[in-house]
């Protein structure tokens, strides 16, 4: 995942014109069934000097895309659009099951394959990120580590 | 108000310090597990009486939910993986509150996707208020329409019944990155080995 | 019974309409919960059914018995009926699943069934018309030497008062509150032990009969009025001022307003406590002056001293 972070930091650096001001780590979706919306979760570092604006979030392997939040203050648990996501400077921010994450509207992408997320920033050039897909009983972007046993139950 | 401060406090204590479960005791209090709704695997209704024999828990939820819902599912199946064999005493029960959407067909696949122990339920209308009075749960459907995306709200709680159908347990919300799992499981096992025993202190310190 | 005592048809006819009703509803809530409009029950209960169309129906079918000149006047007969009316909207309509699900909210039914609702049943003057039509067996029980006996202690003032405060602050005691709303069973012996509280306050302090034959003095049913406002000040603003959230059981089962945080919600909540019942009371410490005042006009002198004084510090007041 990291040298797949530094492959997208390098196709940004690329660009002519802008520095890649954001480090993505940890992408990756919950994919259940194509009729059903997937959640994208990310980890976001801002190492530069001023904060970062995203404005909005596209995929090919989704209808739509949107930042949403989920808030279950006061024991409800509902879902909030959220139009803007502001990354500090020399700060993080994490889109995290339970919190904020991208939802993925007619989602069309399957278990094991990765697929590319571009975040639109309010300045500089859009930062594309790569998206692990992951099942139902997946909590993080590896296969491995959390939930040895998943394939059993799926 | 100050000098109160300290009795509430040694007051809630002697509750949760009396208490053995990690998790919220409700016996006695929540009716005891009654319901019919239609079983997404095989498209007839089922009632309480069907799950018998089993620890059951209910949570309610609806499958166009891509964050919590699934995140509340996993956590649950990694509990009953935690439990091992004993797991096949357990039945979780996903009641959509979003019948509209959420056909037999797609429960199906959905509660599949989480493991053999999960049971969808699509109750209908009727069915489904008179499920949501008798746990106290809230949900709210919203078709949206006129620029307003459609929206669902529900409930966080998960309830645990015992073998006998009694109402047990209140689990607030397993919809958390840092849920609880060992206490929810540790609360599992004890179920599942028929320790009903509250302890006569733990029942004295709920009613005084 | 003999065929010549055989009962007038009103006297069968309107319990058996109401009695059919009941049974409509009950059958209505239990089959179709999710296509009842709002304003019909929730969650029917027979208990709250017969408990307000019983006396309503006893109350009117009394009052049309009475002699004119003795009849509650109309406007009292309008307080009685909207008391009632309130508290069977709070307890059977849609309005109990909010109560249910919103702190601020379910404090808001408690105010109703334990102060409004009682209060305005209370203005009815609703004993001596309920008693003239109810049926004799149950008169002889209601006036019967034990039942007094066993109300009377509870009617004593200053019991009176601590019962009243008491109730307020047990089911707002957090773990009897969270026992008392996720259960059925208790949340029904809250709300009704709630009602029934307030009865016994509320047509105690506003009885308009100086002290016999009323248990007690002007004085003293003023000084209950006043006397748990501060008590439940105390309790309002211990909830208005707590900086955590002291009842946990709208979390768990979620709130009505999502929007509303929780400590919000406990704030409003704890307004709602403080601030309404002492409204109330003041609106009762008045009402008593002004009976003082009329019984004093009409006794060719003071009832007694302390009477007096009241009264005299009454007119600062009352301008008479």
């Amino acid at each position: 995942m990291r040298s797949l972070a530094a492959l997208v930091l390098l196709a940004a650096l690329a660009r002519p014109a802008a520095a890649a001001p954001l480090r993505a780590e940890g992408a990756w979706f919950r994919y259940l069934l194509s009729s059903i919306p997937a959640g994208g979760y990310v980890t976001l570092t801002n190492p530069g000097p001023a904060t970062v604006v995203l404005t909005g979030v596209a995929s090919p392997a989704c209808g739509s895309l949107m930042f949403h939040r989920t808030d279950s203050q006061g024991g409800m648990e509902r879902m909030v659009a959220v139009p803007r996501i502001r990354v500090p400077a020399g700060g993080r921010f994490r889109f995290a099951p339970g919190g904020y994450h991208l939802m993925c509207d007619a989602p069309h992408m399957h278990r094991g394959q990765t697929v590319p997320v571009t975040f639109r920033l309010a300045h500089g050039a859009p930062l594309v990120v790569r998206f692990a897909v992951r099942g139902a009983n997946a909590s993080g972007p590896r296969a491995s580590a959390p939930a040895p046993a998943r394939m059993k139950s799926q | 108000m100050k000098p109160l401060r300290p009795l509430l406090l040694a007051l809630a204590l002697l509750t949760t310090a009396a208490s053995p479960w990690h998790d919220i005791s409700v016996r006695g209090e929540v009716p005891a597990l009654g319901f019919a709704a239609t079983d997404a695997a095989s498209g007839h209704t089922v009632t309480a009486a069907d799950f018998r024999g089993r620890i059951v828990l209910l949570y309610l939820g609806y499958t166009h939910c891509p964050d919590v819902c699934p995140l509340t599912l996993h956590n649950i199946s990694v509990v009953l993986r935690r439990l091992g064999k004993a797991a096949a005493g357990v039945r979780v029960l996903f009641v959509t509150v979003d019948p509209h959407r959420d056909t037999v067909p797609v429960l199906r696949r959905y509660v599949a996707l989480f493991g053999p122990d999960f049971v969808g339920l699509r109750p209908d209308a009727n069915q489904l208020a008179r499920l949501a009075r008798r746990y106290r749960l809230a949900y709210a459907v919203d078709p949206g329409g006129h620029g307003h995306p459609y929206t669902v709200t529900h409930s966080a709680a998960v309830y645990v019944f015992d073998r006998t159908g009694a109402a047990r347990l209140l689990i607030p919300s397993l919809a958390s990155t840092t849920p609880d799992l060992p206490g929810v499981t540790a609360d599992l096992r004890r179920l599942l080995r028929g320790q009903t025993a509250e302890g006569w202190f733990g029942w004295l310190a709920r009613w005084v | 019974m003999s065929p010549a005592r055989r009962l007038p048809p009103a006297e069968w006819a309107v319990p058996a309409a109401l009695a059919a009703v009941g049974a409509a509803l009950d059958w209505a809530t239990t089959t179709r919960p999710a296509a009842m409009p709002v304003w019909l029950p929730f969650d029917f209960s027979w208990f709250a059914w017969a408990g307000t169309v019983l006396p309503l129906w006893w109350y009117f079918r009394g009052i049309a018995r009475m002699a004119p000149a003795r009849r509650p006047a109309p406007w009292r007969r309008a307080v009685f009926a909207l008391g009632m009316g309130l508290i069977w909207a709070v307890l059977q309509t849609r309005y109990l699943y909010l109560a249910e699900h919103e702190f601020f909210l379910s404090r808001i039914m408690h105010v109703v069934l334990h102060h409004l609702g009682p209060f305005l049943v209370a203005l009815g003057l609703a004993g001596q018309p309920i008693r003239a039509a109810m049926p004799a067996p149950l008169r002889r029980l209601v006036e019967s030497r034990q039942v007094r006996a066993a109300l009377a202690p509870l009617m004593q003032p200053f019991v009176a008062a601590f019962l009243f405060v008491g109730l307020v602050a047990l089911w707002l005691w957090p773990p009897v509150h969270f026992a008392s709303m996720i259960g059925h069973r208790l949340f029904w012996v809250m709300n009704w032990s709630m009602v029934l509280d307030g009865l016994l306050f509320w047509c105690q302090v506003l009885d308009p009969r100086p002290a016999p034959p009323a248990r007690a003095g002007y004085g003293a049913r003023a000084a209950m009025a006043v006397g748990v406002i501060f008590p439940q000040i105390a309790i309002g603003a211990f909830i208005v001022f707590s900086r955590h959230d002291l009842y946990p059981y709208y979390n768990y089962c979620g709130r009505f307003f999502p929007d509303i945080s929780p400590l919000y919600d406990q704030l409003v909540g704890g307004m709602v406590v403080w601030i309404p019942p002492a409204m109330m009371s003041i609106v009762a410490l008045l009402i008593v002056l002004s009976h003082l005042r009329a019984a004093e006009d009409a006794a060719p002198r003071p009832l007694d001293p302390r009477a007096a004084r009241m009264a005299a510090l009454s007119a600062r007041w009352t301008g008479r």
